[in-house]
């Protein structure tokens, strides 16, 4: 090794382990901003909390679906995904972009034409009953319990980095400040504040991948292009000393920017990988299927004026996503690369937008607004989930079933108490370091796409889909559901229940709804079929004539 | 077309003209999104054939020949070389790394003469438990540690260069370094090694067809069309629904 390089050793920080001044005022600011933004468009009324009392712009609800959209999974996960697992992790990408395709042109317009606050309101009413309200409203909490899990879990990360101090301090001084803000604004302060948080995760998620492309000698004027000589390069290897004007390039640790052919990075479904076809077509249908499902993401589509807006919003929204996904493999593929000498050593796949953005010897201010953009995802997320969970407790399950005649203001009141027992209840289970970001978002997913979905779906298109159909297959979606989730849980416990290897891999809680689903469906035609109760008129009235109009 | 009566309808039977324009594009849209998704996957899958890395075949013959009872110096040097590029893989399980690194460590036992591998042995323990301090420590003694580490690996690597002919400085050297461990390696038929024909075959076979052969602005054809173009495609599929369906709209002159 040259002395330059020993030199270089010598001098570089650690990737984990010490305070950073510089990211820390720049996350300190952006929590301030959140917080300020909050108060100042807080929520004086049910309406406002719940759906932003109806004022949000097109672009403006895009960008807020994109941030609200964004969570720790994409701008973390989803780069971790896809260094650990090289091609499968693409599902992920395609999964969370693909649904939008199914939301807007089977739901979008439809659900805003119905004109309900919530995702159980709508399935309470289209199916005339309180049962299936009830339960809905139950997986809603369920659904963005799961979610939100996955995003405590990123926001500790990043404070961990950022603070140096220890997990369980990091994710529990981020939960209580999202608790917090989400608290006093509801929702139209998260709308106004997801605008904002949507800028800081483009802004400082784009930056880097212009700086890295360019220091590396690759196409910079379009990092999403440019990186593809790099995914090459990955395939066929670089041979060290990699020269460019006379001079090596190097990685933060003075290393070379090297590495051995690995086709396993792009080659799809790779056996050394431990990936293969079914999971990656099964992971990608579940996450699509379950993005029209999402209660959180389903209710933004209450807070635009008009149903064209709900419309158009999707397209922003996803233009918007895809920003951020066309450039999340560039941080996959440079991790790769920098991290290939061997004293880096695989690095932890969560973290590895940062620990790229560092191994790239990137100023380390840019660094830490990454790492704020990183927190800014997670915190918009989790503010619409915290508001779709508690809309679901206070609206679906106390106003409308137990405690019809409250007032607003108890409403209101309630809303709030729910937020903060769900955003406690997460924030212990977020402690336990479950699995990869990506992963614990995806049983969300295939939640959502097994239980929701369907109800949706069959609602919105068949008026013959009735009370005991919608029963049924909610019944089985959620039976998939449970077998799912109990074989991981006994896995993780270290048990074994009959059939375990089978289920663990056919039906895993990572994407059972590639079954779940379809089975719900089916089961749901099937039961409205022989059922002898049809929709009451006045539903399929209304059906035909204000919603399909 | 009017609307019945019983206002009975669903996505494939709607009951107005209006619904079977939406209807068509809705279909049309839905078709589109699964053929490319989906079907290009599918594709990927049927074309695909298991292909070997240069390595594989070099790693195979070399120990066939090394079964056989041969110490030809070059056939070894083709041993190590095809471990060491299987082991720079940062993907390896764990439990797949230690038969790796006992492969390699055989490997170089078998290409130096003792007079070399004495000094080389001797600072191994020095380097391991640097390493194993520098994952506990923190600022300057994290600093001292990795630069400690530096120069014994820096040695290390101009010492085994002119036995394995690799470039002193170079990625292959370093693997090797990171690899090397003190005691008597294992031999070819032991049993941690009984694998070791598997795990480099596992690394080394990947899934590859004309579509990844393929290359589209620098990237591997299907990597570009998944990661690149699928992502265009759902904005366009999306732009052109609701640029439809403002048309029909306005045509229809539907107001909402």
């Amino acid at each position: 090794m040259t002395t330059t390089a020993i030199i270089l050793a010598g001098s570089l920080t650690q990737l984990e382990g010490s305070f950073k001044v510089g990211p820390a005022i720049i996350l300190i600011a952006t929590l301030l901003t959140f917080v300020l933004v909050g108060i100042f468009f807080r929520a004086k009324d049910p309406s406002d909390y719940y759906a932003a009392g109806r004022k949000i712009s097109r672009v403006g609800s895009g960008m807020a679906i994109a941030s609200n959209w964004m969570s720790a999974a994409s701008v973390l996960g989803m780069a971790g995904m896809m260094y650990g697992f090289g091609y499968n992790g693409l599902a992920y990408v395609v999964g969370w972009t693909g649904g939008y395709v199914l939301l807007l042109i089977l739901m979008a317009g439809q659900i805003r034409k119905y004109g309900k606050y919530t995702a159980p309101d709508f399935i309470g009413d289209r199916y005339y009953s309180q049962t299936l309200r009830i339960i809905t409203a139950i997986f809603t909490i369920l659904i963005s319990f799961a979610y939100c899990v996955g995003q405590f879990g990123g926001i500790g990360l990043m404070f961990k980095w950022i603070l140096g101090m220890n997990y369980t301090w990091a994710v529990i001084i981020g939960s209580s400040v999202v608790l917090l803000y989400t608290l006093i604004s509801g929702m139209i302060g998260a709308t106004k504040n997801m605008q904002i948080q949507y800028v800081i995760i483009v802004v400082s998620f784009l930056i880097p991948t212009f700086i890295l492309t360019f220091k590396f000698d690759y196409f910079w004027l379009l990092p999403p292009v440019g990186y593809g000589a790099a995914v090459t390069d990955i395939v066929q290897g670089i041979p060290a000393p990699n020269l460019a004007d006379g001079a090596a390039l190097l990685n933060a640790y003075g290393q070379d920017f090297a590495i051995v052919p690995s086709p396993e990075f792009a080659m799809p479904w790779d056996p050394g990988s431990g990936t293969t076809f079914f999971q990656w077509m099964a992971i990608c249908f579940s996450l699509m299927v379950g993005t029209a499902g999402l209660p959180h993401v389903i209710q933004r589509f209450y807070v635009v004026p008009k149903v064209s807006d709900a419309r158009w919003s999707v397209v922003w929204g996803l233009f918007f996503i895809c920003l951020v996904y066309w450039c999340a493999p560039i941080y996959s593929a440079f991790g790769k690369i920098l991290s290939s000498h061997p004293d880096v050593g695989s690095l932890a796949k969560d973290a590895i937008v940062i620990y790229t953005a560092q191994l790239g010897n990137i100023h380390p201010l840019i660094v830490g607004l990454l790492a704020a953009g990183a927190i800014s995802a997670a915190f918009s997320t989790v503010s619409g989930l915290l508001v779709a969970g508690a809309s679901a407790f206070s609206h679906d399950l106390y106003v409308k079933v137990i405690k019809p005649s409250s007032t607003p203001r108890r409403q209101l009141l309630v809303a709030r108490i729910g937020t903060i027992i769900m955003g406690v209840t997460v924030t212990i289970v977020a402690l336990m370091k479950l699995g990869l970001i990506a992963q614990l978002v995806s049983v969300a997913f295939s939640m959502a796409a097994c239980t929701i979905f369907p109800l949706f779906l069959l609602g919105i298109w068949w008026t013959g889909s009735n009370r005991a159909g919608a029963k049924a297959g909610l019944f089985a979606g959620i039976l998939i559901t449970a077998i799912s989730l109990t074989y991981f849980i006994v896995g993780l416990s270290g048990g074994a229940l009959p059939g375990q290897v089978f289920i663990s891999y056919w039906l895993n809680v990572w994407y059972f709804a590639w079954i779940g689903a379809p089975l719900s469906i089916i089961v749901n035609i099937i039961v409205s079929r022989l059922s002898k109760n049809p929709t009451p008129l006045e539903i399929r009235k209304f059906l035909a004539e204000q919603v399909h109009t | 077309m009017q609307p019945k009566s019983d206002y009975h309808f669903n996505l494939f039977q709607p009951y107005t003209e209006h619904g079977r324009k939406i209807r068509n594009l809705i279909l049309t849209i839905l078709a589109v999104w699964a053929v490319c998704v989906f079907g290009f996957q599918i594709l990927l899958k049927v074309v695909e054939k298991p292909t070997p890395e240069a390595s594989l075949n070099r790693f195979e013959a070399a120990y066939a020949s090394l079964q056989a009872g041969s110490n030809d110096p070059e056939i070894i040097r083709a041993f190590l070389h095809s471990q060491i590029l299987t082991a720079g893989k940062n993907g390896i399980k764990p439990v797949d790394r230690v038969v790796l690194v006992a492969g390699i460590n055989l490997a170089f036992q078998m290409l130096v003469t003792d007079s070399v591998r004495e000094p080389i042995m001797a600072k191994l323990p020095e380097m391991i438990t640097m390493k194993e301090k520098l994952a506990k420590s923190r600022d300057q003694e994290y600093l001292d540690l990795k630069t400690g580490i530096s120069r014994i690996q820096a040695d290390l690597m101009t010492m085994t260069a002119p036995l394995t002919g690799f470039t002193p400085e170079g990625l292959e050297a370093v693997i090797l370094v990171s690899c090397l461990k003190t005691g008597a390696p294992e031999g070819l038929s032991s049993p941690v090694l009984e694998s070791l024909p598997a795990v480099m075959k596992l690394y080394l076979t990947h899934n590859q067809s004309f579509l990844t052969d393929f290359k589209f602005l620098g990237f591997p054809f299907h990597y570009f069309y998944t990661a690149v173009f699928l992502l265009i495609l759902f904005v366009g599929l999306c732009l052109l629904y609701n640029l439809r369906l403002d048309r029909r709209m306005r045509v229809e002159k539907i107001e909402e």
